[in-house]
């Protein structure tokens, strides 16, 4: 079992070494850490405890690493060697199925938290910065630790369960949300009921979502870090949070080792056509899609990556009851009025379009390079702008459904219409556009530089660009402080800052054309 | 622009060189292929067979040379020679929730073609290729011989004058690559022009009008197919097999008219006859034959097997 467990080990480390992209993460990272140490030093003449600032920023910033490490790199450690064909190989090869997940997982696990250990020099420069205490920073690695151990195997577990790359991902995303959002949503849940009357105030019951709610707060990340960072902190460093994750970890591996063989069996890993709303319902129907017309590029992903007119109604239908069970759930269980109630489908519908978007840029090329019809797509006789243009017209029909919602949200909300206006008018508005556009474009554009990980990478790059404007103390956020005080000059300035994103996004659509290019003469 | 006029060949390369960092791909390659002929394209893996056939169907820009397809340049006229061409790529190039006939009509139409238009050209091709009852079948249940038909129906969807095809027949059985090759011949009976790069060179021998060798990047040998598997450099050379043994046959056949060698093969009544390169007799030597009284079973002219001339040529053989 150790020889290949090793074999692969290696290889992993191997060509981990020679990709430039490991290189670029980490010189990103040592980057980030050179910068927050760079500002602390330049604020610590005006801003006390400077170390326990530094540290509160590495800190929050392993923080989201992980997250997008968990969500892309170790989510789909099987499910790239499921994407190419290559797990039966393994399988013949006689590396049983703990040797495999030890195999893919090991390296990655290493990678990681070999991100951490080097960083951990430059923390303890945050004791000696002061505001900090050893004790502190030896508690908050330990919680990192276990969190990145228990995002290793949860993502390693997805990428046994699913068989791509990308619902591995997003699965382990829902996941990783109930995980934080767990206290939150057990508490609002309880408070709901008893508004209700479905439950009585003092009840068992109630005290269950109570005990239930505290459990998960102080397994939580979050609660634990909080901890960490206060001052006077003398608590041991294994905290409940590190045996729960660690637990958690243990379980999740467990649960990935004894359904490797059922999950990755012949029959579950074979290439099937995505669930198709069309094949299986309309199918039964014998009705047939419409025909190409013209624009044939522009059928072909509102057929296929839209999922055609039935899934749009699915759609329509899906977010009208979200949107309506929220209306009513916040009248009869909340008592919120009915302004506050539209405010949350509003939210609700621009995050269901914000992610919808994301997935159709994810997918519109990565599709494309793994059926290999990124060269017969080149040779038709089109340019590549129009390729480009086509597939966004045709996706574009795709978020219908959501912004339908979205204006009736808008309606009900007394505001709505003129937080509406707002987003046509202001140019700070405009910004929330750009920013969106930009990321959609960065996802499309890294879909045809990398095989895997476009959207965690889109995040990271605009996570990091965030990051380093913050930390920089870049124009964006003092326009952004002179919003709130004068509006009238603000927007004025928001004009320049929308004019450098959208460049931005032009240069890369620009950019998109040659990199199609270049991908479908690969 | 260049301005397309009749009577060009279908691919024109000249001088054609393409590297990829430090290490050169093709270099200066020249051939041609003739328009409705069926060209075949021999190298070892690594020799230059894909860039080439990228280059000409649009997909790579060449660094240096010229490349013309039906007298049009593939870099000032691409859109043109696209719509001219029709690429059928080395591995499975496939919408698999699509439908065998949702795949040709989106190709179709993506093509310019209308509806009455498709519906027609698809037919056509779905009888060709023996798919029309696989019409409403998904991609992604066709086997892999079915797909490999599928893809070649898609490449005839536009009627395209010349056909590059990538490793055609790689990977499929024994009996879809005689299918295969049988659609090849009809459609060269059609008068399309056929580009074909393959490692079966049994197949190609049998198939191919004239032959492209390239090796390292440099070409080795590009013109008939029947000129490179003659022995020209030698005496030209026959084989005489007779239906029993005769006496004294090996001497006699020595001493007819124009006959240099003869050579006995694994001890049959069967005879390597070569000839002078100035007279050569074939009907005195059947004759003399007849006259000593021996029934001639066959007799032809020997020429080399592709793979014998294809190692003469390449340093290396087929991976």
């Amino acid at each position: 079992m150790f020889a290949g467990t090793l074999a692969m080990l290696h290889r992993a480390l191997r060509v981990d070494a020679r990709l430039w992209r490991t290189h670029v993460f980490r010189f990103s990272f040592a980057f980030l850490i050179y910068i927050g140490v760079w500002l602390t030093r330049q604020t610590s003449f005006s801003v006390g405890a400077p170390g326990l600032r530094l540290f509160e920023a590495m800190t929050w910033l392993n923080v989201a690493l992980i997250v997008l490490a968990g969500i892309s790199f170790f989510a789909t450690a099987i499910t790239e060697e499921k994407e190419l064909e290559t797990l039966g190989l393994l399988k013949l090869a006689g590396i049983d199925p703990l040797g495999i997940l030890l195999g893919k997982s090991t390296s990655r696990l290493l990678g990681a938290i070999l991100l951490l250990l080097v960083q951990f020099p430059f923390i303890l420069l945050a004791i000696t910065l002061g505001g900090v205490t050893i004790e502190q920073v030896i508690a908050a690695y330990c919680s990192l630790a276990a969190f990145l151990v228990l995002m290793a195997n949860l993502g390693l577990f997805c990428s046994v369960a699913f068989r791509r790359g990308g619902t591995a991902s997003i699965v382990t995303l829902v996941v990783l949300i109930v995980y934080f959002a767990a206290p939150y949503a057990i508490g609002t849940i309880k408070l709901g009921f008893i508004n209700g009357a479905v439950i009585a105030p003092n009840g068992a019951i109630a005290k269950g979502f109570d005990r239930a709610a505290l459990w998960c707060n102080d397994a939580s990340l979050v609660t634990r870090l909080r901890e960490t960072m206060r001052t006077g902190f003398i608590e041991q460093p294994i905290g409940f949070q590190v045996l729960v994750s660690l637990a958690g970890a243990a379980a999740v591996f467990a649960a990935a080792w004894l359904g490797f063989n059922y999950f990755t069996s012949d029959s579950k890993t074979e290439r099937r056509p995505r669930a198709d709303l069309h094949g299986r319902f309309i199918g039964l129907l014998r009705r047939r899609r419409s025909r190409p017309e013209r624009r044939a590029l522009v059928w072909k992903e509102y057929q296929f990556v839209v999922g055609g007119l039935p899934m749009q109604l699915a759609k329509l239908l899906i977010y009208g009851l979200i949107a309506a069970a929220t209306l009513w759930a916040s009248e009869r269980y909340y008592n919120y009025p009915m302004s506050l109630a539209a405010q949350y489908v509003v939210v609700g519908m621009l995050t269901a379009i914000v992610l919808e978007s994301s997935l159709y840029a994810s997918v519109i090329f990565h599709d494309e390079w793994r059926d290999h019809t990124l060269p017969i797509l080149a040779m038709l006789p089109v340019r590549a702008p129009a390729i480009i243009s086509s597939k966004i017209v045709g996706c574009a029909p795709g978020l219908i459904p959501a912004l339908i919602w979205l204006i009736v949200g808008c309606a009900v909300w007394p505001d709505g219409l003129e937080e509406a206006v707002k987003f046509v008018l202001l140019p700070s508005r405009w910004f929330f556009v750009l920013v969106w556009l930009l990321f959609l474009t960065l996802i499309a554009f890294f879909s045809l530089v990398v095989r895997w990980g476009a959207l965690p990478l889109a995040l990271l790059v605009m996570a990091l660009a965030a990051v380093v404007t913050s930390l920089c103390g870049s124009p964006i956020i003092l326009l952004l402080q002179l919003v709130n005080r004068q509006s009238g000059v603000a927007e004025g300035g928001f004009v320049f800052v929308d004019a450098v994103i959208g460049l931005l996004i032009f240069g890369l659509q620009f950019d998109l054309r040659r990199r199609l290019e270049i991908a479908s003469s690969q | 622009m260049s301005e397309y006029q009749p009577g060009y060949p279908a691919v024109e390369v000249k001088n054609l060189s393409q590297s990829f960092g430090d290490r050169w791909a093709v270099r200066n390659a020249s051939f041609t292929v003739e328009s409705g002929s069926l060209h075949g394209f021999v190298g070892p893996n690594g020799a230059g067979k894909t860039t080439t056939l990228k280059i000409i169907c649009t997909l790579l820009e060449p660094q240096a040379g010229a490349i013309r397809v039906f007298g049009q340049d593939v870099v000032l006229s691409a859109r043109e020679v696209r719509r001219r061409i029709g690429f059928m790529p080395d591995h499975f190039s496939m919408y698999r929730r699509m439908s065998v006939f949702e795949y040709l009509d989106f190709f179709g139409a993506a093509y310019g073609l209308t509806a009455a238009q498709r519906d027609k050209v698809i037919a056509d091709v779905l009888n060709l290729t023996e798919m029309h009852a696989r019409r409403n079948d998904l991609i992604s249940g066709l086997s892999r011989g079915m797909q490999q038909r599928v893809s070649l129906a898609r490449v005839l969807v536009s009627d395209p004058e010349l056909l590059l095809l990538d490793e055609p027949a790689s990977g499929l059985d024994p009996r879809a690559r005689i299918d295969l090759m049988e659609i090849l011949k009809e459609l060269q009976r059609m008068g399309k022009s056929i580009f074909i790069s393959s490692h079966i060179l049994s197949e190609l021998a049998e198939l191919c009008d004239s032959v492209t060798i390239i090796d390292a990047g440099r070409i080795k040998y590009s013109g008939a197919m029947g000129a490179l598997l003659v022995r020209s450099d030698e005496h030209p050379t026959y084989r005489l097999c007779l239906a029993a043994e005769w006496p004294e046959i090996e001497r006699r056949l020595g001493e007819l008219p124009g006959v240099v060698g003869v050579e006995r093969l694994d001890g049959k009544p069967e005879f390597r006859i070569s000839f002078d390169g100035s007279s050569t007799d074939t009907n005195g030597i059947l004759r003399g034959v007849l006259d000593l009284g021996a029934t001639i079973a066959s007799f032809a002219e020997e020429r080399r097997h592709l793979n014998e001339a294809f190692m003469d040529l390449t340093q290396g053989g087929i991976d």
